[in-house]
């Protein structure tokens, strides 16, 4: 991390006085922080900062749409005798906190519903036949202990809280020192904040921050000026300065940084950027020593690599913003767009050097290329690996529906949905029985003397639906051309055994095609048999051309097969070289090659999550490109033995389809 | 107070879509998706107050048109053969379907309150009732559950809702135009229900600076005084709202030359669309631009303005060109009409 230990403790300390400030306009936090004495620590100061009444609501981590946003009350709804409803935890919450435990395992539906909220400041009801709207506004506090990149909270929650904040690895100690906390006033900070003044250079920084870090939501800034006017408000003063617009970025706008900006245009701007992070850290903050090593340190790493991350980006599905990002440069140093007359000196510049060098050193080499290959795996994990079922997997909820075969019914649930109908039920059949029968009989028993003690009729039957996770199938699909053909192979025969050993218990099978001279073989199809697997691969033939485009071919219609079936196929594509067979087996070098790229590119459009290994002794670019092309990830493995190879397919067979 | 639709930066193909549907609803609904952030849900909201009001029925759980007599529902209907109809006139509906609704709310149900004390049989109108001849707006639509969205495209396709629940046995009209928002990261959409919508508009963060920096400065003005910013908007939106109505009655005398017909056609085929339903709702669709434009005959330039909303959503997937469906479009577009 950049900023030093201590000040990340001091910005998580702000931004909880920032929450307390301006609670409803904010949204809330994202603290992303292993349970423990630290997170505990911040915990106890932020409720503190609230007003003493305040309640804080958890909300359970699998909580049902009816104790979330309410529905019927049933057992006050039998006993009154009219309907009654319940208020949901998030209507009751008005004016006050939520906590997400665990936030990051919420699914997107309650992540949806929470936002939905937040966004209108009001609960929308429509369930069980009542139909309201609830005013609520409040805070959310998401604690988020997520270790993996992947693993945080959904991106449409943590999109509406403003402030993200990281305690992880911050020893106890720090906690002993709240800052300037104990200094400020926030009840009467909450007064000031409606006078709190902010000057259009500050609106244009904000914005150009929010460009130049590729915040592509209107969010970023928006939240970003509330913060600046609250920290202004906490300070006292009736204008936002610099220092406040500085923090806001680093507490709203760094976290949501998805490219680091481009480095600025050759030559004055080289300089300038670090000096003015210097000169800025020495003057407006005092509290932060060594922000400017880390502003060189992330500069130089800037320089390093300037264009990989806009290349990944424009890989993935959904990143138009980074064309922006990478036409920055020009754009802000045209003074009529931007609106200032001296680029280099302006605040918008300023603030995002100063932004910049609160960005983990790491950030370019580490976040980027996983945070967009999560959500491309995610998104092909998402479609095809979780399955509704009536009969197998985990519950997850109930829904209406007849009695089919296969179907379990969900005794309290049915209960639940007949009870307020019992009356009506009851007079309906007493008339029934009174008078000749009316023409729409209700679906109930023709007997008239043993009056059921409870009716229960075919709206009422509640069926348990279950999400099943699907069988996932690994297609290896093997490079048997050249002289280290028969390497390769054992390598990878001996991978499979090692994965079907593992996978054993979770059911997973393994298949394996090989291709060679002008075709590609199915040596084996897809199993979860060890046995089968030894004997089938007992002679692998190898040697030959390369004909890859065939190979990624086959892989391909298999793995479509296994979709179309409900199953999750990963394709793992071992090569060491370049293709030099055509799709119709001529040998062909240029045309071999187009040819293996629409076969990945198809690959791609299909959504099939696959990994290319490359076993070449040197690592080409070439065949990352072609991964590329492929939607795949790359992992060079130029040794690749059975073990190595085995954990990871493993492993990006978990991401692909967690 | 919501947000006024004038007051909306930039996300110009959205405005379009939106006034298009409500210049003829006919069109058969808008899909927005997105990043987030761009104001989607803000944009319906506003659109609500910016729709001339309607005239309708009094007392009509359903807001049945007086003059369209052949879509009253039965109540109507009835009373109609005992005299004129009262009515009075009423903003038109734009109905939120939340995330986590319960089927009966969605559809109508018995009246709880009915059964439980008194102990009879009464039907409560549900969301589809309300949102007839307005817009039924569901955000996130990609994550409502499947059994909701399966009943709204059998209603949104027949125009009619049909409840047989409960001993209850009841039809009414339910014409509306269906808005859908959502985020594609959240997944995708069922191509069923892709196809229903008529029109679909990507819709991006604007990328310059200058409007970026006005979007904040409106929606702060908006949020520190919502009353004076509102007004400051009135003259602009009741503009809006003239142009909306005068594009109405403008529109059954809209004419689309041949030519036009055949240049939709052509379009259409070189992107193999399926169907014939994309050709038609690009007529359509560019009659009503060009009845908001004022002007009494469809020309290229309308075909062009709607066409990528219009058909974006249609194209099948072709392996030889992995372009965004936008870009194809735009390209045959560009091949069609020249610069």
């Amino acid at each position: 991390m950049a900023t030093p230990r201590s000040s990340r403790w001091e910005d998580a300390c702000i931004a909880a006085a920032v929450l307390a400030i301006d609670p409803k306009q904010v949204g809330g936090i994202s603290l992303r922080s292993a349970a423990g004495p630290v997170r505990d620590a911040w915990i106890d100061i932020c409720t503190q900062l609230f007003p003493r009444r305040t309640q804080f609501l958890r909300v359970p981590l699998n909580v049902g749409d009816d104790r979330l946003l309410g529905g019927l009350d049933l057992a006050a709804t039998l006993q009154a005798g009219r309907p009654v409803a319940e208020q949901g935890i998030l209507a009751r919450a008005h004016g006050g906190v939520i906590v997400l435990p665990m936030a990051e395992r919420y699914s997107p539906g309650v992540a949806a519903k929470i936002g939905c909220v937040l966004d209108r400041r009001e609960v929308l009801l429509q369930r069980d036949g009542f139909d309201r709207r609830v005013a609520s506004r409040f805070a959310v506090i998401a604690l988020d202990e997520g270790i993996e990149p992947d693993e945080r909270p959904p991106d449409s929650l943590l999109e509406r809280l403003a402030l993200h904040v990281d305690l992880n690895g911050l020893p106890l100690s720090v906690t002993a020192e709240t800052g300037r906390l104990a200094l400020y006033n926030i009840s009467r900070a909450r007064d000031e904040l409606g006078r709190v003044r902010v000057a259009d250079e500050v609106l244009g920084a904000l914005c150009e921050v929010s460009i130049a870090f590729g915040v592509s939501s209107a969010r970023g800034a928006w939240f970003a000026l509330r913060v600046a006017r609250a920290l202004a408000a906490l300070e006292g003063r009736d204008e936002v300065i610099e220092e406040d617009v500085a923090t806001a970025c680093r507490l709203v706008l760094a976290p949501r940084a998805l490219v680091a900006p481009a480095a600025p245009p050759p030559q004055p701007a080289q300089s300038s950027p670090d000096q003015t992070a210097e000169s800025q850290s020495a003057v407006q903050q005092p509290q932060e020593p060594h922000g400017d090593a880390a502003a060189d340190e992330s500069q130089s790493d800037a320089k390093g690599r300037p264009q990989q991350p806009d290349d990944d980006l424009r890989n993935s599905a959904g990143a138009q913003e980074t064309d922006t990002s990478a036409q920055q440069p020009p754009d802000r140093s045209s003074p009529p767009a931007a609106g200032d007359p001296q680029p280099a000196g302006s605040l918008g510049d300023r603030v995002v050097a100063a932004t910049k060098a609160s960005l983990p050193v790491n950030f370019l080499g580490q976040c980027q290329p996983t945070r967009t290959q999560t959500n491309n795996s995610r998104q092909a994990g998402r479609t095809g690996s979780e399955h509704r079922s009536t009969s197998r997997g985990r519950p997850t909820g109930t829904r209406a529906g007849e009695l089919r075969p296969g179907a379990r019914v969900n005794i309290i649930e049915t209960l639940r949905a007949a009870a307020p109908w019992q009356r009506l039920r009851r007079l309906a059949s007493e008339r029934a029985a009174a008078n000749q029968p009316p023409p729409s009989a209700t679906t109930k028993r023709r007997e008239p003397r043993p009056s059921p003690l409870i009716r229960v009729s075919k709206d009422d039957i509640r069926t348990i639906r279950f999400t099943r996770r699907s069988r996932s199938t690994t297609i290896f699909v093997v490079d048997a051309s050249g002289s280290a053909a028969l390497h390769r192979l054992a390598e990878v025969k001996g991978a499979v055994e090692l994965m079907l050993a593992e996978s054993y218990v979770r059911r997973d099978r393994v298949a394996l095609i090989s291709f060679r001279g002008a075709a590609a073989q199915l040596l084996l199809p897809p199993t979860n048999s060890l046995v089968r697997a030894k004997r089938e691969l007992a002679s692998l033939p190898g040697g030959g051309g390369t004909p890859l485009a065939i190979g990624i071919d086959t892989a391909r219609v298999l793995a479509d097969s296994l979709k179309r079936r409900g199953e999750s196929p990963i394709v793992v594509v071992l090569t060491d070289g370049r293709p030099n067979i055509t799709r119709d087996g001529k040998g062909n070098r240029v045309r071999a090659e187009a040819d293996a790229v629409s076969a990945a590119r198809m690959m791609r459009i299909n959504s099939i999550a696959s990994l290319m290994v490359d076993t070449a002794p040197q690592p080409r670019v070439s065949t990352e490109q072609f991964a590329r092309e492929m939607g795949a990830r790359y992992v060079p493995l130029p040794y690749a033995d059975a073990g190595t190879l085995a954990s990871v397919v493993s492993q990006c067979g978990r991401q692909a389809h967690v | 107070m919501a947000f006024p639709f004038s007051a909306i930066v930039a996300q110009e193909e959205t405005k379009q879509a939106l006034l298009v549907a409500a210049v003829d609803p006919g069109i058969g609904g808008v899909l927005l998706f997105g990043d987030r952030g761009t104001g989607k849900s803000t944009t319906i909201r506003a659109l609500a107050e910016l729709l001339p009001p309607m005239r309708a029925v009094k007392e009509c759980k359903y807001g049945c048109d007086p003059k369209n007599v052949a879509a009253l529902c039965s109540d109507c209907r009835g009373r109609r053969r005992k005299g004129a109809l009262a009515s009075h006139v009423v903003p038109v509906p734009v109905v939120d379907l939340p995330l986590g609704a319960t089927e009966d709310r969605v559809v109508g149900s018995l009246d709880l309150e009915q059964a439980l004390s008194a102990g009879t049989k009464s039907f409560e109108a549900g969301l589809l009732a309300r949102a007839n001849r307005g817009f039924l707006y569901v955000d996130e639509v990609n994550l409502l559950e499947d059994h909701l969205v399966d009943l709204l495209l059998d209603v949104a396709a027949s125009g009619e809702n049909v409840i047989e629940r409960e001993g209850l046995s009841v039809r009414h009209p339910a014409r509306f135009v269906l808005v859908g928002s959502g985020n594609p990261e959240e997944g995708e959409l069922r191509p069923q229900l892709l196809d229903r919508f008529g029109l679909s508009v990507e819709i991006r963060t604007p990328s310059d600076l200058k409007t970026r920096i006005e979007v904040i400065r409106r929606r702060d003005a908006y949020e520190r005084e919502p009353e004076s910013f509102v007004s400051e908007w009135t003259a602009a939106n009741s503009d809006l709202r003239a142009k909306i109505k005068a594009a109405r009655s403008a529109l059954p005398d809209i004419v689309v030359p041949d030519a036009i017909l055949e240049r939709a056609a052509t379009l259409c085929m070189q992107l193999g669309t399926d169907g014939l339903r994309g050709e038609l709702t690009l007529i359509r669709a560019a009659r009503a631009l060009a009845a908001l434009d004022g002007e009494d005959e469809v020309t290229d330039s309308h075909l062009r303005r709607i066409a990528p909303a219009a058909l974006r959503h249609r194209l099948r997937r072709n392996p030889l060109d992995e372009s965004g469906s936008t870009v194809r479009v735009e390209r045959s577009l560009h091949e069609l009409f020249g610069n």
